[in-house]
């Protein structure tokens, strides 16, 4: 391997047996290698069969090459006979000129196509693709009400369109990016010249380019190389499918990273408040947004503490509850057999596996799955008395909350958090619970996204727009996020 | 051209310091204001610890006067055995205070959360805790106290006001009556209490690596109010816990404020508002443990640049508080609460040698 020549060199024969015998052929029938007469010279293209398009091929480079008088190109000199190629004959207007091999065969089998000459020592490397590709559909866990309807799709290409469509700006850059060490994956990170952080977009890029994982395929994958914090329970950056979330995100100055295969966009820096917020906060009128964001903001609260505070109260502090409340919560406890730590904890881990379960079933046994679940199993349970009829209300409203949460991701770490408090609740009551809060409140005060405070423009206190919890109207928003480069 | 990002951020940063000093002198004054005098002030102890909110104020005020004149070395390993010595009274003092306030918080949550486990299970997981929140180092807890800065005094006063009764005003104005005389001599054992106001001698963690001019600093005003109003606080939940109906005084427990541990009584929700109450207390209380431990790592690491290591700072730190706590927890506060007026006295003698030299 440490004898493979790194460029090109102007024999064609030899450029054309490298290129055989890295990708395998003829054992790998994939590989398409075709050399032809152009004019006074001999050339080749190489494709990879299945990612390109072969009539753009055919009509574009092949047949114009094939086509030129047996005397053209004879008095130009050999190290300049692709540029000759590439302004008289091949009619492809996204091209590059290169001369590495390994960055020649990794645009090759991206689905590009490769021209090489005889007696040059550089190649032309042009954007063929034409692979099956998913068309653009709707977001699956990102609905609104009011709004757009359109996601990302797994090209890399059509969500850049996608993005341009809705930012037409002279200073919006496209940056490629490849991510992974023998499997690389094309990511590209979009953002705003002048407004986006300079710093933070080389931070994002050096994280990817030093990535020494073999690959990284999915836009998760991409979210651990350049997260801050690997070991914390809440995401530092923020994942959406929707093409007009990650516009909002270029405007306030955020840098956006597609990856080549995922259909979600990230998001980066994020703060905790823009994990909590959703499109249609925005697309709504204030009123109803700031309505909106209060019954979300109580449905976290309610899933992160209620099933904790009822064990904490149960067990050490019956005092705050009403005689009569007591009375009948002691009474269905009583003919329970389990201690109601196990009971709770039982509950708990059933709802999260009929969610799991009815993500994974298909179609339409999905839907019906937790229909399933709830009535007949929930209501089997209580008439067994293997829990009380008040644990299962609270569980299910707590469950309730939970699906307030937008992110999925932010879900999942507010659901082990839950169980934190359950656990805290359970073996040292509210003041254990306290405890906990403090703890993970101090921790999240401390954490960064790519070098942001992530509970910030609150703490630290940075200039903001007044958009936490109550939407103002849009006409108090004047101001870019915190870590806008240019503000106003 | 100013930088106004960097500006920005050096600012909230000192605002996130002095928010968590203020909530540690307001903790501090409240926990152990009282001293030893607690059983001649009673009702009027509220008077006992007004003395402690001129000195704090004295205190941020010569804290900013310090920083101004010496920011850029502030931030860097210590220079010179003075400084190195300056810092490690410092620590001492910070770690003292936390061990105060960590006893106040076990021992009010042992006697009112938790009153059927045992005291070491009580100072345990306390103890745990504050580790755990000092891990993320001085800049989390800083933060949270400045996001807290409003909501913890305001639910400290709805509860308190849900608590309160105007039957029993009997002896909150003492001083034209007997026990003047130790009233007074209460209030300068509660001179100690303001030290938590020295941690406002260390720049925020998170400055540590920027050269922050000395116009980024907030102004001596802001710093010297915003001590004030921790301290106000905590004085006034004293006079508060005076008024609330009823409060007895408990011998077992070591400090001051807890033992204003209000009864349950028969109005309606009234068992919801006094554990809140209790909880809020607890909070206020652990929070300003964090904080001052925090600084007492942060002087340790600057004066020992060794101890950045690992958390190497953090883990002594956390090993000497848990010997005071178990030592307190053993053989009471008296003692300590005696020496309080002399905390502040090595930390004064340093700083008048610095300037001098």
């Amino acid at each position: 391997m440490n004898d493979d020549p790194i460029t090109l060199c102007p024999l064609l024969s030899r450029n054309v047996e490298i290129f055989r015998e890295r990708l395998g052929a003829p054992l790998n029938a994939d590989v398409i290698v075709r050399r032809f007469r152009s004019g006074a010279f001999e050339s080749a293209v190489l494709a990879i069969d299945g990612m390109t398009d072969s009539r753009e091929v055919d009509e574009n480079i092949l047949k114009p090459c094939m086509e030129l008088p047996p005397s053209a190109g004879e008095e130009v000199p050999p190290c300049e006979r692709i540029s000759f190629l590439m302004s008289h004959a091949v009619a492809i207007l996204p091209m590059k000129i290169k001369e590495n091999i390994d960055e020649i065969l990794a645009d090759a089998l991206s689905g590009q196509s490769v021209l090489i000459s005889e007696g040059c020592a550089v190649a032309s490397v042009m954007d063929t693709r034409g692979f099956e590709k998913r068309t653009i559909g709707r977001p699956e866990a990102e609905q609104v009400v009011l709004g757009p309807h359109e996601s990302f799709s797994e090209a890399i290409r059509t969500n850049i369109t996608l993005l341009r469509r809705i930012v037409q700006r002279e200073e919006l850059i496209t940056e490629f990016v490849t991510a992974g060490g023998r499997m690389k994956t094309r990511c590209a990170l979009l953002y705003l010249r002048g407004t986006a952080d300079e710093a933070m977009v080389a931070r994002i890029r050096g994280r990817l380019e030093r990535c020494t994982y073999d690959f990284a395929l999915t836009t998760g994958e991409v979210e651990q190389i350049i997260e801050d914090h690997p070991y914390a329970l809440i995401p530092q950056c923020v994942h959406t499918e929707r093409p007009d979330r990650a516009a909002s995100f270029l405007a306030e100055g955020q840098i956006v990273v597609l990856t080549d295969g995922s259909p979600a966009a990230l998001g980066a820096p994020a703060t905790l408040w823009h994990q909590l917020h959703t499109p249609d906060d925005t697309s709504m009128r204030w009123q109803y947004g700031t309505f909106l964001r209060i019954v979300r903001f109580l449905g976290v609260i309610i899933h992160l503490f209620l099933p904790g505070a009822y064990l904490a109260v149960l067990r050490f502090h019956p005092e705050l509850l009403s005689p009569i409340l007591l009375t009948s919560v002691y009474e269905t406890s009583s003919r329970v057999p389990i201690p109601v730590y196990l009971e709770a904890l039982l509950m708990t881990l059933a709802f999260d596996l009929v969610g799991e379960a009815g993500l994974r079933a298909p179609g339409a046994m999905g839907n019906a799955l937790g229909i399933v679940s709830g009535l007949i199993l929930g209501q089997s349970a209580v008439s067994a008395d293997i829990v009380s009829p008040l644990l299962l209300i609270i569980v299910a409203a707590s469950g309730l909350g939970g699906f307030c949460v937008p992110g999925y991701a932010l879900n999942v770490g507010f659901k082990i958090i839950q169980l934190l408090f359950l656990t805290a609740g359970a073996f040292g009551g509210l003041y254990l619970m306290a405890l906990l809060l403090l703890c993970l409140c101090c921790g999240l005060c401390a954490m960064q996204s790519i070098g942001s405070p992530l509970t910030a423009p609150v703490t630290p206190r940075r200039a903001g727009n007044p958009d936490i919890l109550l939407r103002f109207p849009l006409k108090f928003q004047k101001a870019r996020a915190f870590f806008a480069r240019h503000r106003s | 051209m100013p930088d106004t990002v960097l500006d920005a951020r050096i600012r909230a940063a000192w605002r996130a310091r002095v928010a968590a000093a203020s909530l540690a002198v307001g903790a501090q004054i409240f926990a152990t204001g009282a001293g030893v005098c607690m059983s001649i002030s009673l009702n009027a102890a509220y008077l006992s610890v007004l003395p402690c909110l001129p000195l704090a104020a004295l205190t941020a005020a010569l804290a900013r006067w310090s920083l101004a004149r010496r920011l850029a070395s502030t931030g860097r390993e210590a220079r010179g055995l003075l400084s190195r010595a300056l810092l490690i009274v410092l620590a001492l003092l910070m770690l003292a205070c936390s061990a105060l306030l960590l006893a106040a918080v076990s021992s009010l949550a042992g006697q009112s959360l938790l009153s059927e486990a045992r005291v070491s299970s009580a100072v345990t997981l306390t103890l745990a805790a504050t580790v755990l929140c000092a891990l993320s180092g001085g800049t989390g807890v800083s933060r949270l106290a400045y996001a807290l800065r409003f909501l913890l005094p305001l639910g400290l006063c709805v509860l308190s006001l849900l608590s309160m009764s105007f039957d029993s005003p009997v002896g909150l104005f003492p001083l034209l009556g007997p026990g003047a005389w130790q009233l007074g001599g209460s209030a300068l054992c509660a001179l100690g209490a303001c030290a938590p106001a020295a941690l406002l001698f260390l720049p925020p963690p998170e400055l540590e690596k920027v050269n922050s001019p000395p116009d980024s600093l907030p102004g001596a005003w802001f710093f010297v109010g915003r001590i004030l109003l921790g301290a106000l606080a905590g004085t006034l939940l004293l006079l508060v816990f005076s008024l609330c109906n009823t409060y007895e005084s408990l011998e077992t427990l070591s400090v001051w404020g807890d033992r204003m541990h209000i009864l349950c009584s028969h109005r309606p929700r009234e068992g919801l508002a006094q554990t809140m109450l209790v909880l809020i207390q607890l909070m206020c209380l652990f929070l300003g443990a964090v904080c001052t431990l925090c600084a007492a790592e942060h002087a340790c690491r600057l004066a020992f640049p060794a101890l950045r290591r690992h958390h190497t700072g953090l883990l002594l730190c956390a090993l000497a508080l848990a010997a005071a706590l178990y030592a307190l927890a053993a053989f009471g506060v008296v003692f300590v609460l005696r020496a309080a007026p002399l905390y502040l006295l090595p930390l004064l003698v340093l700083l008048l040698l610095c300037r001098w030299l």
